[in-house]
């Protein structure tokens, strides 16, 4: 029975083993995320250079752990999940980096405004 | 018919297994939460006036971000891609917000740091116009001390000059009373010169008959000479007036006599006045044979008669009344 059908059946088994195949090449044929996985390298560094581990701890250690786990994933060859991790850790780190600027410049401003109050009080005080 | 049976099974298997192939990549589940999350976040960003004022790069990166995620969902589906780009989505929604933060904050520390500038000069200036001011209020209580000190110095100058002058004012006074006394004692000899007599009507000099031409009211050098020294006198004492009284002796008619006593009594005005004497001060009158001062019957007593007298007055310029004095003897 198995045999009968061998003549009819073999081409429509090619068929459907290319369509596996070519399904399955749209999500494992990826190549290595290598660039991202710098991009973000560099990120976390500019995030920890502008502060981050100090005014955003939250969204810098997510960075860094993303950044960890996208290396992990490039050692895995899982190189979906490399990509993502790196993108997200990227972000992540930018995210930190400027809110660590932010921060600092807003007390900036503050010590500065605090400043500029008590020179006023002063020359209000020398006025008198 | 068994074969039929086999292909459509045969069939089956490969959609499902294309189907199964194809899930591995996405699922038509319902939206996902992240996805709805990153559209929050962009919109929030989007409709945040400072974050298109100052992240406009930032804000366009995170809106074409959600836009990569919004058309992966709808091409596949959820998927852990989807909720990836979500994720970025979200980050450079809160990344824009936090750039246009920095932004905002820079703008404001360059203004602040113009505006201590500006503070601090302001300070500065106050602070030297304060030094400025007590300097000058030092200078000011400096000037004060110095000229209370001059002032004191000058009181007591005045004071002192006070002493020396009422010291020179008795001294003064002092000459000033020798002074009088000497002139008293001037006018006394004067008209001891002059051959006064102090009478009831005031100090009387006689000019005798001798000091005129015989019958003529001429005075001759002798005179002129006694004039001038009653010009002299009446200059120094100017508050002093004269009367000028012409008489003669009993020889010629009377009218005569009158005419010749009131001629030689003016001529001696004249001679006053030309030696400069104002003729409001001098008053004459002739008195002919009237008021001898000795008997006519002798050739002494008629000279004697023959006479001026000239009456000064006070030193108020009255003059008494005229009586006789002389009572002619009765033989």
């Amino acid at each position: 029975m198995r045999y009968a059908n061998t003549a009819s059946g073999t081409p429509m088994r090619i068929v459907m083993l290319a369509a596996a195949a070519v399904a399955l090449a749209g999500c494992a044929t990826t190549p290595a995320p290598t660039e991202q996985v710098a991009v973000a390298k560099a990120a976390v560094a500019d995030a920890v250079s502008a502060g981050g581990p100090e005014y955003a701890p939250g969204v810098f250690k997510s960075a860094q752990d993303k950044l960890d786990r996208g290396n992990a994933a490039m050692a895995a060859h899982e190189y979906n999940d490399a990509r993502r991790y790196a993108e997200e850790a990227e972000v992540d780190a930018k995210l930190a980096a400027v809110t660590a600027r932010s921060t600092k410049a807003q007390r900036a401003v503050a010590e500065l405004e605090l400043g500029i109050g008590a020179l006023k009080d002063e020359i209000a005080r020398a006025a008198r | 018919m068994n074969g039929h049976r086999t292909f459509f099974w045969k069939s089956t298997m490969a959609v499902a297994l294309a189907v199964a192939a194809l899930s591995a990549c996405s699922t038509l589940d319902p939206r996902p939460y992240a996805l709805e999350d990153a559209r929050i976040a962009v919109d929030n960003a989007r409709s945040n006036p400072q974050v298109t004022a100052y992240a406009a790069g930032e804000l366009n990166d995170a809106i074409a971000a959600y836009q990569r995620a919004e058309t992966t969902y709808r091409a596949e589906g959820d998927s852990v891609e989807v909720r990836h780009l979500a994720y970025v989505a979200r980050d450079r929604a809160a990344i824009a917000q936090e750039v246009s933060n920095l932004r905002r904050a820079e703008q404001s520390i360059v203004n602040a740091t113009a505006e201590r500038d500006r503070v601090r000069l302001q300070a500065r200036t106050a602070e030297a116009e304060n030094a400025t001011r007590m300097a000058q209020l030092a200078q000011l209580r400096a000037d004060v001390t110095r000229r209370e000190a001059a002032e004191a110095e000058r009181q007591a100058l005045a004071a002192q000059q006070q002493a020396r002058l009422s010291q020179q004012d008795a001294l003064a006074s002092q000459q000033q009373a020798r002074a009088a006394e000497a002139r008293a004692a001037l006018l006394e000899t004067e008209l001891r010169d002059l051959a006064a007599i102090k009478t009831d009507r005031g100090t009387v000099v006689t000019l005798s008959d001798v000091l005129f031409d015989t019958g003529s009211a001429t005075l001759r050098p002798g005179g002129q000479r006694a004039v001038a020294r009653l010009a002299e006198f009446l200059r120094e004492y100017p508050e002093r007036t004269l009367a000028i009284e012409g008489f003669t002796d009993s020889v010629g008619n009377d009218s005569y006599n009158q005419i010749l006593s009131e001629r030689r009594a003016t001529a001696v005005r004249i001679a006053l006045v030309d030696a400069g004497i104002a003729s409001s001060r001098i008053d004459v009158r002739g008195y002919g044979e009237q008021y001898p001062v000795a008997s006519n019957d002798t050739p002494e007593g008629r000279q004697r008669n023959r006479r001026v007298e000239v009456v000064i007055s006070d030193e108020r310029g009255a003059i008494g009344p005229r009586i006789a004095r002389y009572v002619i003897p009765v033989r």
